[in-house]
């Protein structure tokens, strides 16, 4: 399944040159950064949210967005007295998300849906737990057209990853960041 | 135009609130056990019945424990005899319930190592941190299978000592995070 995914995500870097062949500004990538608020989870808080996109428009609503996140979520609190000092986890993930809206050179407000499908590895150095499978995310987003080549791209999702023992781990991103849009003027 | 936009966002909040909603019904959870105990540094054993099943978040989720992502210990050491001493841990299961258990005579056969070669040397004290003792925990998937029954004894060992003088564990806490969905 995860080599699925990343199948799935090379092909559509490999559809841009054809997709941009068919005219217009569809093509373009974004960068992100902010903050991952874990769920219910006693031994990780808040941490940051750092990724990279490639977005590609499909049609006239659709946006493809293969992606690559670090997340790396903060030391636990101290939890009936006890002082964990250890970091907190990190969160790897690649896959391949569609918003629906947001399109690549659309100018004004854009609100749009996202969800998406990825490949989320947990690794926490301090206690050795690992995992890694195939996990979801969704969320709302608010786009802002600068001008026909960036836009503003403010993004909450709530992401669900399941675990190889069982059970997820989940977390609420708020990110912000800057989409490029190649080929517009 | 708008109206397909508009349905798309209702499916999306439908999508999301399923999303969030999942959020609510699992976790990740720290539990902590407490314990004190007084034994002789010159090969003796203590023993002290640990329950994690009176927890309340283990009681919640007991049916639908996925996983033990981590087990720490914490707890301070005194090693009162005249020579340095080496401490170690062993857990082994347990059907007795913790308030009418009694002490063993012997360490049950089956019980694994969690924590050995702990030198503490003679006449001084060691404090062991949660973040410390993670680098000294052994098998860790002998470990969870004793530790998620829920029930088991802790068996601290020491060897190397001398006479009767008493090492002392004082601070001591068991601290095991699991996973459950429900």
């Amino acid at each position: 399944m995860k080599k699925g995914l990343a199948v799935g995500c090379l092909l559509a870097l490999l559809m841009a040159p054809s997709v941009m062949a068919q005219g217009g500004p569809r093509l373009g990538a974004g960068a992100y950064f902010g903050l991952s608020f874990p769920i219910l989870q006693d031994d990780q808080k808040s941490g940051t949210d750092f990724g990279l996109k490639a977005r590609f428009g499909l049609g006239s609503i659709v946006v493809l967005e293969p992606y690559l996140s670090f997340v790396k979520w903060g030391g636990p609190d101290p939890v009936d007295v006890v002082v964990m000092d250890i970091d907190g986890s990190k969160v790897t993930s690649f896959g391949l998300e569609a918003s629906l809206g947001n399109f690549p050179g659309q100018m004004g407000v854009a609100p749009y849906f996202v969800a998406g499908v990825g490949s989320y590895k947990v690794k926490n150095e301090a206690t050795g737990y690992e995992s890694s499978k195939l996990g979801f995310s969704a969320g709302l987003g608010l786009g802002i057209g600068l001008s026909p080549m960036f836009s503003l791209d403010f993004r909450g999702k709530a992401i669900v990853s399941p675990q190889e023992e069982g059970g997820s781990k989940k977390a609420i991103g708020a990110t912000g960041g800057i989409n490029f849009t190649f080929g517009a003027r | 135009m708008k109206k397909l936009y508009a349905k798309l966002g209702v499916i999306g909040l439908v999508l999301t609130g399923l999303v969030v909603a999942g959020c609510l019904t699992s976790g990740t959870f720290v539990i902590v056990k407490d314990f004190s105990v007084t034994f002789t540094a010159d090969g003796g054993f203590y023993w002290c019945p640990i329950d994690m099943t009176t927890d309340p978040d283990w009681e919640d989720h007991q049916q639908d424990i996925d996983d033990l992502d981590a087990l720490g210990l914490e707890f301070t050491i005194q090693n009162t005899s005249d020579v340095a001493s080496t401490f170690a841990i062993r857990f082994a299961t347990s059907t007795v319930p913790a308030e009418t258990a009694t002490p063993p005579t012997e360490i049950p056969s089956g019980a694994v190592t969690v924590l050995s070669g702990l030198t503490v040397a003679a006449n001084s004290t060691r404090n062991v941190s949660y973040a410390e003792s993670l680098g000294m925990i052994g098998d860790i998937a002998a470990i969870k299978a004793v530790v998620l029954t829920g029930r088991f004894d802790y068996f601290g060992t020491s060897s190397g000592g001398s006479g009767d003088d008493p090492f002392i564990i004082t601070k001591g806490k068991v601290i095991v995070t699991i996973s459950a969905s429900s």
